[in-house]
């Protein structure tokens, strides 16, 4: 008997420390500078003001392992940072909770409704709006300074500057670094070999991609050209760096941290580049369901999606978040690079967005699996 | 064979090094006569294999030259030397059947298919194993693979065999047979054998002259009946058979006779084998067999206390306290008119002065 | 027979041998359980699921129960008749209102491109539906794609319970609505290329471990053990780095702007336009995948190795074989079993190497573990991917069972 009282005081003392922090939320992102931008944003903020603390989990992407949780029937995400596509995928599976979007989510400081607040709207039923970003191009500033002489005619500082150039290796020679899916690149290169930025979807689905895939074709076999394929976003910046490639396609805010962090000889075009969004959604069955409603509304509120954007060049879903942010400029610190005035650099700025195409996840979502077939055989016989 | 080459082996001044700081082989002169069987003997470490490897090509002598039926053969590799070898571990090829063994020095020498068949055939008989031919080695006991390790190293017809401890791996009973058998093969082959082995009994059964090894010198070169009688320094009579030491110091010399005055102070009669000073420090060997009980008139007598009887069949042991000396051991032949004798009993010891060898100390 | 013996006390012999055998058996049997529990729930039950989630179909054709019914009676030549449809609207309705309808729409998705958009406007218009009025007219009216055939087809095609598509898939084929098999049209096959190239990998890189790894080993068995475990742990090495550790350093050594290529051009071997392409190519997933799995080779090698006598190698040349010849008769032979467990263990994991020869292949670098894993993460077109690894798990089987036939298993020395 005493033998017993043992084992269980024993069993006692591993179990009362888990039952006293009942209140906390798990949030699944995509680690590194971007998860750390969250953690500082609203995330540590919202676990000092509410005492639930907020624990933050790395992931790859994918909704795989939320599919494996559901079946198994030990769902432990409450918030994931998913794409657009996978806000769909996710609903139609019942893995993400539906949300009655303007009940749910506060509304701006001047009282639009969060609906109206939000830049676009939203893919799914089971998503709310995080960030925007883009996938533009950089080039090697090494490879092509300011009074670069292009191959093909003779004038001085005529530097990459359209998405044109990206797909010219005759004025441009050099190797690319592309996106290893066909995500982003068909567009672009629709976009480079002329077709309206605001057509790229349509004309994808009338036979479109066989175009795109051919202009990518003279890219990746031009002698003077050459492709190879990144996978994930802290290679572009590397392969520039280390003078592999010469221009590479990535996401802004890996560009950003490299050249205003880094230091980095390299710089960004932004012309036919894919604004894209990102968003949260919340985990059906979650361990903690309630309380990661809450804390994801402070992390969409027009207060938090402004302070990841205090760490990272990308642009908060709310448009009232960018009041708070112009009001406040220089509203980005880091260590190596100071305050800086941030937006200028998002990827909203109206210098920007002058030629860009809006990312139809719409689109993704249902054609992914037969482009990605025909992605991958046109890979294999380069 | 007309006339027997006394020096169809020959090292001249070998020496063996491995490190550049310590010979292993010091100086080594060595003649071995065609069809003779010739051990190496001596304790691990003495450079009995390293002369052998020496011999077979493994090893390269550092300093000095081996000739072979009169050509140098240093700068000859092993596998152009045609010299048998029989190894501890009989080095069978696993993946071989005993036929394929065999074969296998034949069809390196592409001999004809008929010719191996029938080589391997006799040979096999010779070891006794003519219906193992098919068998894989691992399917044979200990002595039957030794066998074919040594129908191996004949079946190409070697003028020279090279033995490394061959019977190391056998329980006694097999080793003492398989003794005989190689005994005989040799005899009737009239091959020379270089046998390597730190058994002595295993020597002086089959060996025509043996090699002592100590230290990387060859301490005595002879007979077996002459290594085991007239032992010619102190290392050589404690490693062969059993021999009892008394040490001492010369106090006279003449002729074939010494005086020795012993540590305890008697004086003993010896033959001077490797004294020539008066006042030099010796140990006197002497067998066991050649002590005997209460004598009638032998030059050396002294009282000795009975320690221990240990019965051995055909002869008793007997240690006792002589000298002051509690280790010295005496043989009795089993015969029917033994003497009875009792733990603690003193009785006179005596032994000639011929078979008490002053050796160097 | 003659009379059967028996024991002392009169029970016959063999039934008294069972008896005190079976305590034996039973403490032996006890003994292996938990490894048993392990393999059935850690290998047996997980593989018996995967075989049957890549020909299972039964959640979908539940949800469509009615339509299934129905359908299978519709020739497929042209649109369906008002029966079928009506049925299938009903069921839609249905499941719309249990909010359902997500489910069907992301796996009839797999099977016809844009079915997921289509499924989710049909559904927020059906309150408009007129059920006296002509229904498919009505599902054309809400979207052009209804007046396609092919997404009808589908909708046969992914209603029944089980099915084999998954696997004509996996080899770029599809059962054509009469039944018979023919390829996907050329631009999107894809598959064939990615397991004859999975193969070819797989087999060459066994083969340069093969030939890398034959001298480590022979010169880690033949080292004093000082040495040698020096030489062990760089052997090692691959295992302890971290894959991106080890990714980058490739990245550092290998690519056209990297240390070997400066190094080949300052010493003038190459020129400094015309530097190697070592990266990014079938160059670079040799070089990465024969690094990580070497120790595979040279630990089953090694330990074949050290167990072969030195005196057999001097046996062989004292009897007049030549060093090479000795190698090749003796030595050689003697580690077949080792070659053949280094080969079969290289064999098996590089056919299911994917992340490595993505990060290093370049274009070349997709295998078929690649899209393994893309429809198990990305598409989650579960039934897909466990199609396509259990042709993977068969193929490894029949190189077992090939190598079983023709080397013999208990010739096999893992260590």
């Amino acid at each position: 008997m005493l033998k017993l009282t043992k084992i269980i005081s024993l069993v006692a003392v591993f179990l009362v420390p888990s039952l006293a922090t009942a209140a906390e939320v798990n949030v699944v992102s995509w680690g590194g500078a971007y998860t750390e931008s969250q953690k500082l944003g609203y995330g540590d903020p919202y676990q000092e003001m509410s005492g639930v603390q907020v624990n933050w989990l790395d992931y790859q992407g994918n909704l795989d392992s939320i599919k494996s949780q559901v079946e198994s029937g030990t769902i432990t995400y409450d918030i994931i940072d998913v794409f657009a596509k996978d806000t769909i995928t996710g609903c139609d599976e019942g893995y993400f909770v539906e949300f009655d979007f303007d009940n749910d989510f506060p509304p701006a400081p001047d009282g639009t409704p969060a609906s109206q607040d939000f830049f676009a709207p939203m893919p799914s039923k089971c998503a709310v709006g995080n960030i925007l970003y883009a996938w533009n191009y950089a080039f090697s500033t090494e490879a092509f300074p300011e009074d670069y002489v292009r191959t093909d005619k003779n004038w001085l500082g005529n530097q990459p500057s359209t998405i044109g150039d990206f797909f010219d290796p005759d004025s441009f020679p050099g190797k690319r670094s592309i996106y290893g899916s066909a995500m982003s690149n068909l567009e672009i290169a629709l976009v480079a070999d002329g077709v309206a930025a605001a057509d790229v979807y349509t004309y994808m689905e009338d036979n479109g991609i066989d175009r795109a895939l051919d202009k990518l074709s003279e890219l990746c076999n031009h002698p003077d050209g050459g492709c190879i394929f990144w996978s994930a976003g802290a290679q572009p910046p590397e392969q520039l760096v280390s003078g592999e490639v010469v221009m590479a396609t990535g996401w802004n805010g890996r560009h950003f941290n490299a050249i205003v962090n880094e230091g980095s000889p390299m710089e960004m075009v932004w012309d036919g580049q894919i604004l894209d969004y990102e968003y949260f959604a919340l985990v059906n069955g979650g361990p903690n369901q309630e309380e990661a409603m809450e804390a994801l509304k402070y992390f969409t509120s027009s207060e938090g999606l402004a302070g990841s954007a205090k760490h990272i060049a990308y642009a908060p879903f709310r448009i009232s978040s960018l009041d708070v942010i112009t009001a406040n400029e220089p509203w980005f610190y880091s260590e190596a690079a100071g305050a800086v005035e941030i937006m200028p650099h998002m990827p909203t700025a109206p210098a920007n967005t002058k030629n860009y195409v809006l990312m139809d996840p719409v689109f993704w979502a249902d054609n992914e699996t037969e482009i990605n077939d025909m992605w991958d055989a046109w890979k294999s016989n380069l | 064979m007309t006339e027997v080459k006394q020096d169809f082996v020959k090292f001249e001044q070998v020496d063996k090094s491995y490190d550049g700081e310590f010979l292993v082989v010091k100086g080594l002169d060595l003649d071995i006569a065609q069809g003779e069987f010739l051990t190496l003997l001596g304790p691990s470490g003495s450079g009995k294999t390293t002369t052998l490897m020496m011999l077979a090509g493994f090893e390269t002598p550092t300093n000095g030259e081996i000739y072979l039926d009169g050509n140098p053969i240093s700068n000859i590799p092993p596998y152009k030397r045609g010299i048998g070898m029989v190894f501890q571990n009989y080095a069978l090829f696993p993946h071989l059947s005993v036929y394929e063994n065999l074969a296998f020095p034949l069809k390196v020498r592409k001999t004809p298919e008929e010719i191996i068949n029938e080589k391997i055939k006799q040979t096999l008989a010779m070891v006794s194993l003519s219906d193992f031919s098919n068998r894989m080695p691992a399917q044979l006991s200990g002595g039957q693979q030794q066998r074919v390790a040594v129908a191996r190293s004949l079946v190409f017809d070697p003028q020279l065999v090279l033995m490394d401890e061959p019977l190391g791996a056998l329980d006694k009973n097999l080793r003492e047979s398989m003794q005989y058998e190689l005994k005989h093969i040799h005899e009737s082959l009239g091959v020379t054998v270089v046998y390597v082995t730190h058994d002595q009994s295993e020597a002086l059964t089959m060996s025509n002259r043996i090699a002592v090894f100590n230290d990387g010198y060859i301490q005595q070169l002879s007979n077996p009946n002459d290594l085991y009688e007239t032992p010619v320094n102190s290392f050589v009579a404690e490693f062969i058979g059993e021999n009892n030491t008394i040490t001492g110091t010369v106090k006279e010399i003449s002729g074939n006779r010494a005086k020795v005055e012993a540590d305890t102070g008697e004086t003993v009669i010896a033959n001077p084998i490797a004294v020539s000073s008066v006042g030099e420090k010796t140990k006197m060997s002497l067998r066991p067999e050649r002590v005997s009980i209460n004598p009638s008139d032998l030059e050396n007598k002294f009282e000795a206390t009975v320690k221990e009887i240990i019965y051995h069949g055909d002869h008793t042991r007997v240690r006792v306290n002589i000298l002051n000396d509690d280790q010295f051991i005496l043989k009795i032949p089993n015969s029917n008119d033994e003497i009875k004798l009792n733990v603690e009993d003193k009785v006179q010891l005596g032994w000639s002065g011929h078979d008490c060898r002053a050796l160097d100390f | 027979m003659n009379n059967p013996i028996r024991t002392s006390d009169g029970e016959l012999l063999s039934v008294k041998l069972k008896k005190a055998e079976s305590n034996k058996r039973n403490i032996a049997f006890l003994l292996v359980m938990p490894l048993l529990l392990f393999i059935l729930v850690a290998y047996i039950l997980p593989i018996s699921q995967m075989l049957q989630r890549s020909v299972d179909n039964t959640q979908m054709n539940s949800l469509l129960s009615e339509t299934y019914k129905v359908i299978q009676d519709w020739n497929g030549e042209e649109l369906p008749p008002e029966e079928v449809t009506k049925v299938f609207y009903n069921e839609l309705k249905y499941l719309a209102e249990n909010k359902l309808h997500g489910k069907i729409a992301v796996r009839l998705n797999y099977e016809k491109g844009g079915f997921s958009s289509l499924i989710k406007k049909t559904v927020r218009k059906l309150d408009s539906f007129d059920e006296n009025e002509n229904i498919l007219d009505q599902f054309i009216k809400v979207h052009k794609r209804w007046a396609d055939i092919d997404y009808w087809l589908a909708l046969k095609r992914a209603t029944v319970p089980y099915h084999f598509r998954k696997y004509l898939a996996s080899f770029d084929m599809i059962q054509d609505f009469d039944g018979s098999i023919k390829r996907l049209e050329e631009k999107k096959r894809i598959n064939v290329t990615l397991w004859l190239r999975t193969i070819f990998v797989a087999l060459g890189v066994t083969f340069c471990c093969f030939l890398l790894a034959y001298p480590i080993a022979y010169l880690l068995s033949v080292l004093p053990t000082r040495y040698s475990n020096i030489l062990m742990i760089c052997v090692l090495l691959p295992f302890w780095t971290s894959l991106l550790v080890r990714t980058s350093s490739w990245m550092v050594l290998l690519q056209t702007q990297g240390v070997l290529n400066d190094i080949l051009v300052s010493l003038n071997l190459v020129s400094d336009d015309n530097r190697l392409e070592l990266m990014y190519n079938m160059t670079g997933t040799f070089i990465a995948m024969t690094q990580i799995l070497l120790p595979f080779m040279v630990l089953p090698l090694f330990s074949v190795m050290k167990t072969i006598q030195p005196s057999l190698m001097k046996a062989a040349t004292s009897m007049g074989s030549t060093p090479f010849n000795a190698f090749r008769k003796i030595y050689f032979p003697l580690t077949y079993p080792g070659i053949s467990a280094g080969s079969i263990l290289v064999f098996v994991l590089a056919i299911g190497y994917y992340i490595t020869p993505a990060l290093v292949g370049g274009s070349k670098g997709t295998l078929i573990s690649n899209r393994i894993a893309y429809h198990m993460q990305s598409t989650l077109d579960w039934s897909y991917a466990t199609a396509m690894a259990t042709i993977l798990l068969v193929a490894v089987l029949i190189v077992y069972y090939i190598y079983n036939k023709v080397v013999g298993i208990d010739n096999m020395r893992l260590g």
